[in-house]
């Protein structure tokens, strides 16, 4: 019926079932089945580090250059600016001369390839060179990997045997990598004696742009492009998830207090306790009124670590035997004997 | 430089194609040299100096300058972004370098770690951004700089100037610098490591292929430094750049280390490896052999043959340097290994002091007072005023008023800026300047008293001592007798061969010392427990069986259990041991036996209820 495809249209306009998914998957529901969307996407945080890199593993045969500031700008800065009030997003990029992708590329006819099972392998010897030691916030690696000459054109492919057409992989939670073959990917070579190569962002770009998509949870709206749309439905995603955060990790904090009797709790904790049950509330309030914003504001606050200060049963235990246990014996052996002698007396009155 | 249009069209089209061509070729944003230095000191010492300089045409000022990097390290250039840095200058160091011997080095560096950071204008809290900073380097390298809190951090006045460009007057009243070191530091493969890591190349290409650890942690010497400051982009100075200078320096003792025992060394002899490749992403890579006393090869000779030899007149001394251009030397494919060859029976080079040394040590004895004496020798014929710097932990008290300086009994006049340490949170701080005569032994001597710590504050080796950082002396002399440092507008080596100053600024970092605190047993706790429940429990044991013994009366005819049966065997042998008469005796008396039987039994019950407690 016609109300029946007017609500299902609704219901996928906003989302619904990313949104109820979200939820479970914040709570911690171990019942549910692994589902894709879940497990590849970050979960929120204020701030993001997205990090490009380019690997040059041979820079004395080729000269790679790459504008990735004006790369950055064209293509990605809308999304970002659109995110600007609920997330900030840094974004830096770098340059790996001598390093090169891992794994071992199989020879195919005149090409060499990678296939799923040996994508796994291509991250580790980059990760030494990934990761800051400035910022807490999640990083998001993006790289742009120039095969070596003599692995030359180096290709992914799928299940079925053919060559992906974006030549590129996503790695949940981490970020993605993209193999970038000079003479097929349209980059402009001149051919002096180190072949130089400017690598083409446009093509760069817009596989990045869409793994960044997966990657934070914002998925294309189907009715419609409008860029709005998209971030509205990412907001309540995101808010609801918050909030299933925030209310599991006080039930677990409860549950931990519960088992653990003589926990030192300091009074930050406890502030922040009180103020996290007071967002929850509030955005509740908020979320069942409709206004979106204020309450994902309010849903963001969840109690930071505990430091566990408190000095274990056995431990004390341990140190009052070397005292009571010499003094112990013989007493316990005398009450023994005496209430021996007692039970005599007994019988011996009672006969 | 807008072309003017109407009949200058030509020239201006020309002027237009000749600015195109500049851009379109494109001003490099990032240029890369690695260099090495070798120079061979008195008695066999060989000092190898290897020298990576990146100077990225960029502000340091800027924030956007530190998103999108080439050959500058990521890692390094987010630290400096978030924290607010304008100068870094970290070094860490095994070993001590002996001025009166070896001269003076390119970066002078005081044996464990050292870290003086210069911050920007715009920061607001600077203590809160020292803090920080500290902790997000000792993670970079991998070494406990952590521990620079306000316990042993100073602000210096006079020592440790800027050594990058500023703008007019930062640095007048010093409250945008923090010193802080660490002697008891260790420098192994663990702080390599990381190091390397910030290099374009790593250890792949180029001379950081001659990077061998064994080699370096077996040398009497070896530091690394790091080095982050603005400088000038160009002679004109109109732009701002960032320079970042990566050093390793390394002392070899080649005579105890060489198999033959001759002096010879080779790049094979003192990295374990000939050099093979250089780094693509290099500028220039080169290598330089110091010459200076032995211009007509009578001391030893080089091969392969230098690109070029080099006269280079520093002040009054004259220095003459072997350049070997490594990209040509090696553009076939060759193989580069410098040997030195020295004649049959060798000749080694004279001992020659330089204008400057120091030698600093600790008086007293017992572990109440103490002091400090500082010798500066001055071997130059002229005045040479210097600044003394001296950071003393907090456990030390310094007592000011016992400070001199004297030379040769006559007391000098100085001036001074002292800060006096507070417990547990500052430590004292002594600045100092004044002269030092020519051809004499100057000396600072001051008293202190030794504090009692509190037992949680003794290091987990409270029996070694504690250490005291070394002080610094910085001077700007006259004569480049021993200099081999850079001038001041570029950390490349390369720009000793066109140095026309006549200044030549120093610093020279003393011995760390090691005093011993008075220092508790920290077993006492341990037998003060063992003694305490051991008498208690002797004591109480016995003395509670004795009050609450009661005899009974045993059945000899009943059934007798193990336990029963062991311990009669065992009062039985006991009683044959002691009096062989007796068991005659009591053989006679039957009822006699009995109680003594007894008696052997209950004793030997309370016996083993001791045994048991």
């Amino acid at each position: 019926s016609l109300s029946h495809q007017i609500v299902q249209l609704v219901k996928d306009a906003t989302r619904d079932a990313a949104v109820v998914k979200s939820f479970e998957a914040a709570k911690g529901l171990r019942s549910q089945r692994p589902d894709k969307d879940i497990m590849r996407s970050y979960r929120f945080h204020p701030s993001y580090d997205i990090t490009f890199t380019l690997i040059v593993p041979e820079p004395q045969n080729v000269n790679v250059e790459w504008d990735i500031e004006a790369g950055t700008r064209d293509y990605l800065q809308p999304l970002l600016d659109s995110l600007l009030e609920y997330t900030s997003i840094s974004v830096t990029s770098q340059v790996l001369y001598l390093v090169s992708l891992g794994g071992k590329p199989k020879k195919g006819d005149n090409f060499y390839y990678y296939t799923e099972q040996d994508l796994p392998h291509i991250i580790n010897p980059l990760e030494t060179k990934l990761g800051s030691h400035a910022s807490n916030s999640p990083a998001l690696n993006f790289i742009v990997g120039i095969p070596t000459q003599d692995r030359s054109p180096l290709y992914i492919l799928d299940s079925n045997g053919e060559k992906l057409p974006s030549n590129a992989f996503l790695s949940p939670r981490w970020g993605g990598i993209l193999i970038y073959n000079a003479e097929q990917d349209n980059a402009t070579i001149s051919s002096s004696p180190a072949q130089s190569i400017q690598v083409n962002m446009h093509r760069v770009m817009e596989v990045f742009v869409s793994q960044i998509r997966l990657l934070l949870n914002i998925h294309a709206q189907m009715v419609t492009k409008e860029l709005k749309w998209e971030i509205a439905g990412w907001l309540r995603c995101r808010c609801v998830e918050n909030l299933a955060t925030a209310t599991s990790t006080l039930q677990s904090l409860a549950q931990l207090l519960e088992e653990i009797g003589n926990i030192v709790i300091s009074d930050e904790i406890g502030k922040e306790v009180e103020s996290a049950v007071a967002s929850i509330k509030n955005s509740r309030q908020l979320l069942a009124s409709g206004k979106l914003r204020e309450a994902f504001q309010t849903a963001f606050f969840h109690p930071s670590l505990l430091e566990l200060l408190y000095f274990p049963e056995d431990q004390k235990f341990a140190i009052y035997i070397p005292l009571f246990l010499p003094i112990s014996i013989p007493i316990v052996m005398s009450i023994m004997q005496a209430v021996k002698w007692f039970k005599q007396q007994k019988k011996a009155k009672s006969e | 430089m807008a072309p003017s249009a109407g009949y200058t069209s030509i020239p201006a089209f020309l002027c237009l194609i000749f600015v195109w061509a500049t851009t379109a070729s494109g001003t490099p944003k990032d240029i890369f040299t690695e260099e090495l230095f070798i120079k061979p000191l008195s008695r066999g010492y060989v000092y190898s100096h290897f020298q990576f300089t990146t100077k990225w045409n960029a502000s340091i000022h800027d924030s956007n300058t530190f998103r999108h990097y080439r050959l500058f390290p990521k890692a390094l250039g987010e630290v400096l972004a978030k924290y607010g840095v304008q100068e870094l200058h970290l070094s860490q160091t095994q070993g001590l370098w002996r001025h009166k011997f070896w001269g003076y080095p390119v970066h002078d560096a005081p044996p464990g770690a050292e870290l003086w950071v210069w911050f920007k204008p715009t920061v607001k809290d600077i203590d809160r951004a020292w803090t920080e900073l500290v902790n997000a380097v000792s993670g970079l390298f991998c070494s406990s700089l952590n521990f620079l809190d306000s316990k042993n951090t100073v602000v210096p006045q006079w020592s440790y100037r800027p050594q990058g460009t500023a703008a007019p007057g930062y640095s007048t009243f010093s409250y945008h610098v923090r010193y802080g070191a660490l002697p008891r530091e260790i420098v192994c493969t663990e702080n390599l490591t990381p190091w390397k890591k910030l290099l374009p190349c790593d250890s792949k290409a180029g001379l950081s292929t001659l990077f061998n650890a064994f080699h370096f942690h077996d040398a009497s010497y070896h530091s690394l430094g790091l080095h982050i400051r603005p400088v000038c982009a160009d002679v004109d100075c109109t732009e701002e750049a960032i320079e970042l200078s990566q050093s390793l320096s390394v002392v070899t003792d080649v005579i105890s280390t060489s198999h033959t025992g001759t002096p010879n060394w080779s790049l094979r002899s003192l990295f374990g490896n000939h050099l093979a490749s250089t780094c693509p992403v290099a500028a220039k890579s080169t290598i330089f052999v110091e010459l200076t006393k032995n211009e007509d090869s009578h001391m030893y000779r080089l091969t392969p043959d230098p690109s070029s030899t080099e006269k280079v007149t520093r002040g009054p001394d004259q220095h003459t340097y072997a350049v070997y251009d490594v990209q040509s030397l090696m553009k076939s494919g060759r193989v580069l290994n410098i040997a030195a060859t020295f004649r049959d029976p060798p000749v080694l080079l004279s001992v020659e002091p330089p204008p400057i040394h120091v030698h600093r040590y600790i008086t007293g004895y017992g572990l109440d007072k103490g002091g400090i004496s500082c010798l500066i020798y001055n071997n130059m014929v002229v005045n040479q005023s210097i600044i003394y710097l001296d950071v003393l932990p907090w456990f030390t008290r310094v007592f000011f008023n016992s400070l001199t300086v004297t030379n040769n009994g006559t007391r000098l006049p100085f001036k001074v800026h002292y800060v006096p340490g507070k417990d547990r949170s500052r430590p004292h701080q002594l600045e100092l300047s004044f002269n030092l005569w020519p051809h004499s032994v100057t000396q600072v001597s001051f008293t202190f008293t030794r504090a009692f710590l509190k037992w949680t504050e003794y290091p987990p080796d409270a029996n070694h001592g504690f250490y005291i950082d070394s002080a610094t002396i910085t001077a700007i002399l006259a004569t480049s007798r021993g200099y081999t440092a850079t001038p001041q507008h570029s950390s490349c080596l390369e720009s000793i061969m066109t140095d026309n100053s006549s200044r030549f600024p120093v610093r020279l970092h003393t011995e760390s010392l090691l005093v011993s605190l008075p220092t508790p047993d920290f077993s006492m706790p341990y037998n003060v427990i063992c003694l305490a429940c051991t008498v208690v429990a002797i004591a109480f044991g016995s003395v509670h069986n004795l009050t609450t013994r009661r005899f009974e009366k045993l059945d000899p005819s009943a059934k007798k259990g193990i336990l029963t049966k062991v311990k009669g065997f065992l009062s039985k042998l006991r009683s044959k041991k002691a009096s062989p008469e007796k068991q005659t005796n009591n053989a006679s008396h039957p009822e006699d036996t009995d109680t003594s039987d007894n008696q052997n039994e209950l004793k030997n019950e309370n016996s083993s209820a001791k045994s048991s407690s």
